[in-house]
């Protein structure tokens, strides 16, 4: 719906943070504190998201503005807090760790294998899955879709656009706030000042290249993640810094943005030549009928 | 060619597109630099081992996640 929220980093950072601290100090036992941590996680990503959500409904604030700056002060506010909540382990400041009863374990996927799948992961499944329902099969989604391709006639058919923005500020930076769940069960178990950054602005890439498609985006993160994965035996391997991907994956995107442009245009006029080869046939079929 | 394989060729076209162009253009800035474009896409194109897959899957399902996060507003 022309919302774009840039702050998916911002709000996986508070979200993860939120989460963990809460995950450490296990008010409820076993399972239980992990279900109502990925609650935390998803009320405090929706927070952190719907004050830039109700800065654009009240006070007509863009959000690519609010959500950028957004970023900048949750990375400082987490880091600020994580010196209250956390204790120094080496290098690091990290929050406690969640009791091992919490912790969600991992899936083996090959025998021979050392690393294994984040149990968690299933998350993104059930997270498309529900983005796809109600993106296609509920009324909310067709309100959605409608807003961003046609404001006016949504307005027109009774759509609350203010309340649509919002709402979907809100389910975004829930979404955001799962980010972090897979690897803070499966194997970091504490939010720590190591936290990897940046996941939240590859994410917008992965959306652009998947074309917001729940199937599109699946494809543009296992493609963005084979390269990042490809590219780390390059210094040892081939003796080229394994940034050089990272060039990569960024000519990706903005080379995806002008070719779906240049093949909208050659659909148009491949369909503008049917139109009129259609046209000049037909008043031969009505001499022909006569 | 029928419309449906149309559709489908012409919806497979742009990410071909840029990936192609993607490429090419990381082929031009490796020889800038003096490094040897045939290392980076054999280690890059090498199909990877299990413990690598697993990692590929992982980052995956995160990246999923976000990319989904962002693509609610768009």
């Amino acid at each position: 719906m022309n919302l774009f929220n840039i702050g998916v980093e911002g709000q996986y950072i508070v979200a993860t943070f939120a989460a963990a601290v809460f995950a450490g100090q296990a008010f409820l036992p076993g399972a239980f504190n992990t279900m109502a941590t990925i609650f935390v996680a998803m009320a405090a990503g929706a927070a952190w998201a719907g004050i830039a959500g109700l800065l654009r409904v009240t006070r007509g604030v863009s959000e690519v503005i609010s959500t950028i700056m957004l970023n900048a002060i949750a990375l400082a506010l987490v880091a600020y807090l994580l010196r209250r909540a956390g204790s120094r382990e080496g290098q690091a400041i990290v929050t406690d760790e969640i009791p091992e009863s919490s912790w969600v374990p991992n899936i083996s996927l090959f025998p021979d294998s050392v690393t294994k799948f984040f149990g968690l992961g299933v998350l993104a499944v059930v997270a498309g899955v529900a983005f796809s329902i109600l993106l296609n099969r509920t009324r909310f989604g067709f309100n959605l879709r409608a807003t961003g391709q046609a404001e006016t006639a949504a307005v027109a058919s009774g759509v609350d656009v203010k309340r649509m923005v919002l709402y979907s500020m809100l389910l975004s930076g829930a979404v955001a706030g799962l980010i972090g769940m897979p690897q803070l069960f499966g194997s970091s178990h504490q939010y720590g000042s190591t936290i990897q950054t940046g996941i939240g602005f590859t994410g917008i890439a992965v959306a652009l290249l998947g074309r917001n498609s729940p199937w599109g985006i699946a494809a543009g993160a296992l493609i963005f993640a084979y390269l990042t994965e490809q590219a780390n035996p390059l210094g040892i391997v081939a003796g080229i810094s394994p940034d050089i991907i990272a060039v990569t994956q960024g000519v990706v995107v903005l080379s995806v943005v002008i070719a779906y442009e240049v093949v909208r245009r050659y659909r148009v006029s491949l369909e503008q030549q049917e139109v009129a080869q259609a046209l000049s046939e037909e008043p031969e079929m009505q001499e022909a009928t006569r | 060619m029928t419309p449906a394989l149309r559709k489908v060729a012409l919806s497979m076209a742009a990410p071909l597109l840029a990936f192609g162009v993607a490429g090419l253009v990381t082929t031009l800035i490796l020889l800038g630099a003096g490094d040897k474009p045939a290392d980076f896409w054999n280690t890059i194109l090498s199909w990877p081992e299990n413990r690598n897959l697993v990692n590929i899957l992982n980052y995956s399902a995160i990246l999923y996640l976000s990319g989904l996060a962002a693509a609610i507003g768009f």
